[in-house]
């Protein structure tokens, strides 16, 4: 559906380029993780997918065709939403949507996305007197409004409590489910592990893997037992192997002969695959 | 219902939501005060002179701060993401702003008419009020996107009204009547809103009318023209970043 090759990006004034010629694609019916940490480039891809910022160097191909080749239409099937909300204020939530969903040929029905998101009650308070969590999530149905085929969003689960942020990506499995495809920019790797089927990870506004966060747990994880013993007056820690562990000697030896303290069965954690790609601690 | 009339009722409905009408209303009732204090044998004169004021400064400061408060709420990034094109986006504003100018026209005219035996030409005036808004509406739009705030738009619209409106009025009443002025005058597009204003109520020169008329549609197509080619830079700068 999209396919990008060597994109580059610099904003006027920058000295440095801010994407660095990156390429990676994604198909329709797709969940595509864009993972990073703050400040890397993730919000400027998506901008530079969805037409908002121009001036881009190589190539971005959708449906085919360059995407420099489309006219205002192709918004008829693009939904996005922004890292920060954007909203009416003054106006409610019922007049916002109203107001942006009229703006297409084909509109979505408001209420369902409402009541699904919990705003249904609220609808006729205007967006002012919203909470910071209600306000994601109306942005969120914003970017649904014109019923998309393809989906935009921006850190969707920021700001939002645990039950929210449930019901949101529930939304986009639906959304997949009934066909649709999304570009997904965030900074956390449990949203990447539950939603996308692939993911790339950029750092510096350079791609440095694209996988699937299941390939990416083999090939990162280690399964391993870490136990600790005293050793005398001294505590002692060993770790070994759980995939040849029947085999390990010094494994039985340590369990039979001495005192243990803990013992403790882990897996890399997604949060340490995302340090060991980035190179930079993720800021959850 | 048609894109173009959705933008346009939602600029109308922003614009009640964000008390700008109120203020531009407000602005009207103090000029019917005024009709109502001016001598009646004079309000042909004047009436033109208040519409004067209401169809440029009224108009700049309108779509001013109309787009001042999207900036704010970054309600542009959200349009550009829709079907709909820069040349609606715009023309949507403008029309905004010629509906309240003619708004004004219609309360002011029909207390004017009715209490002060005004006597007019209902076409010309709304014509003349409509191009005049066209223009300054267009100058808002291009001095807002040079503007980064409140403050500096409402020193651009003292320095407009400095430069453009008070020369123009000092003429008016014969503060200043050297012959040179009268032609660096002509290049002063609010010179030539008031005379096109005028010749719905009084007998002006023809030729005046015609070369300002012709001048008013020549730099309305004109600011539209650079409002239309500064905007994908301006929607640039304003949405680069969160
Ligand atoms: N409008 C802008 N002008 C200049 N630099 C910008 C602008 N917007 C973002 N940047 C810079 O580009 C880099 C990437 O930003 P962004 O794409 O928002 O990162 P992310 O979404 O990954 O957190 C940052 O270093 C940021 O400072
Ligand atoms: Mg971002």
């Amino acid at each position: 559906m999209f396919k990008v090759s060597d994109l580059r990006f610099k904003y006027p004034g920058n000295k440095e380029d801010t994407i660095k010629g990156i390429s990676f694609g994604f198909d329709k019916g797709e969940i595509f993780g864009f993972l990073g940490p703050s400040g890397m480039g993730k919000s400027t891809t998506q901008k530079l997918l969805t037409r908002i910022l121009k001036n881009y160097g190589g190539e971005i191909i959708y449906r085919g065709k360059d995407l420099k080749s489309y006219d205002k239409s192709i918004f008829k099937d693009v939904g996005v939403g922004f890292e920060m909300p954007v909203l009416f204020t003054k106006l409610t939530a019922m007049e916002n949507l109203k107001f942006y969903r009229d703006l297409y040929p084909k509109g979505a029905k408001i209420k369902p996305i409402l009541e699904r998101l919990g705003l249904w009650e609220d609808r006729n308070k205007r967006v002012a007197a919203f909470s910071k969590g209600m306000k994601s999530r109306l942005n969120f149905a914003r970017a649904l409004i014109n019923d998309p085929e393809i989906l935009f969003l921006d850190e969707p689960t920021s700001g939002l409590d645990p039950t929210n942020a449930r019901i949101v990506k529930d939304m986009i499995s639906g959304f997949r489910e009934n066909g649709g495809t999304v570009f997904l920019t965030t900074h956390l790797m449990h949203d990447v592990d539950e939603l996308c089927d692939r993911v790339a990870f950029i750092a510096d506004g350079e791609i440095r893997e694209i996988s699937s966060p299941k390939n990416l747990k083999l090939r990162y994880g280690k399964r391993e037992i870490r136990l600790e013993y005293r050793e005398g007056e001294r505590l002692e820690k060993a770790v070994f192997d759980m995939d040849t562990l029947k085999e390990n000697e010094n494994f039985f030896k340590l369990l039979r002969g001495k005192d243990l303290v803990t013992i403790h069965s882990g897996e890399t954690t997604l949060d340490e695959i995302f340090i060991k790609v980035t190179g930079v601690k993720s800021d959850e | 219902m048609n894109k173009f009339l959705v933008l346009l009722k939602g600029d109308q409905s922003r614009m009640r939501r964000y008390g700008i009408t109120y203020a531009s209303l407000a602005a009207s009732i103090l000029w019917i005060i005024v009709i109502q204090l001016t001598n009646a044998a004079e309000i042909d004169r004047f009436f033109p002179l208040m519409l004067f004021v209401d169809a440029t400064m009224m108009s700049f400061l309108l779509v001013g701060v109309a787009m001042m408060f999207e900036k704010q709420e970054s309600a542009l990034k959200s349009m550009l993401v829709t079907p709909i094109s820069k040349h609606h986006y715009l023309m949507s504003k403008i029309v905004t702003g010629i509906i309240s100018s003619i708004i004004t026209l219609l309360l002011l005219g029909s207390y004017g008419v009715a209490f002060k035996s005004l006597s007019i030409n209902y076409f010309g005036i709304i014509g003349a009020v409509a191009l005049a808004s066209f223009v300054y509406t267009c100058m808002g739009i291009l001095f807002t996107y040079k503007s980064k705030d409140f403050t500096v738009l409402i020193m651009w619209l003292m320095l407009f009204f400095l430069l453009l409106a008070v020369p123009t009025i000092l003429q008016m009443f014969q503060i200043i009547t050297a012959d040179w002025f009268k032609y660096v005058q002509y290049i002063n597009p609010t010179q030539s809103v008031l005379t096109v204003m005028n010749a719905t109520v009084m007998a002006v020169d023809k030729a005046d009318l015609v070369i300002s008329l012709g001048y008013l549609l020549l730099i309305a197509a004109i600011l539209y023209y650079f409002a239309a080619r500064n905007f994908d830079k301006y929607s640039m700068k304003e949405l680069g970043g969160e």
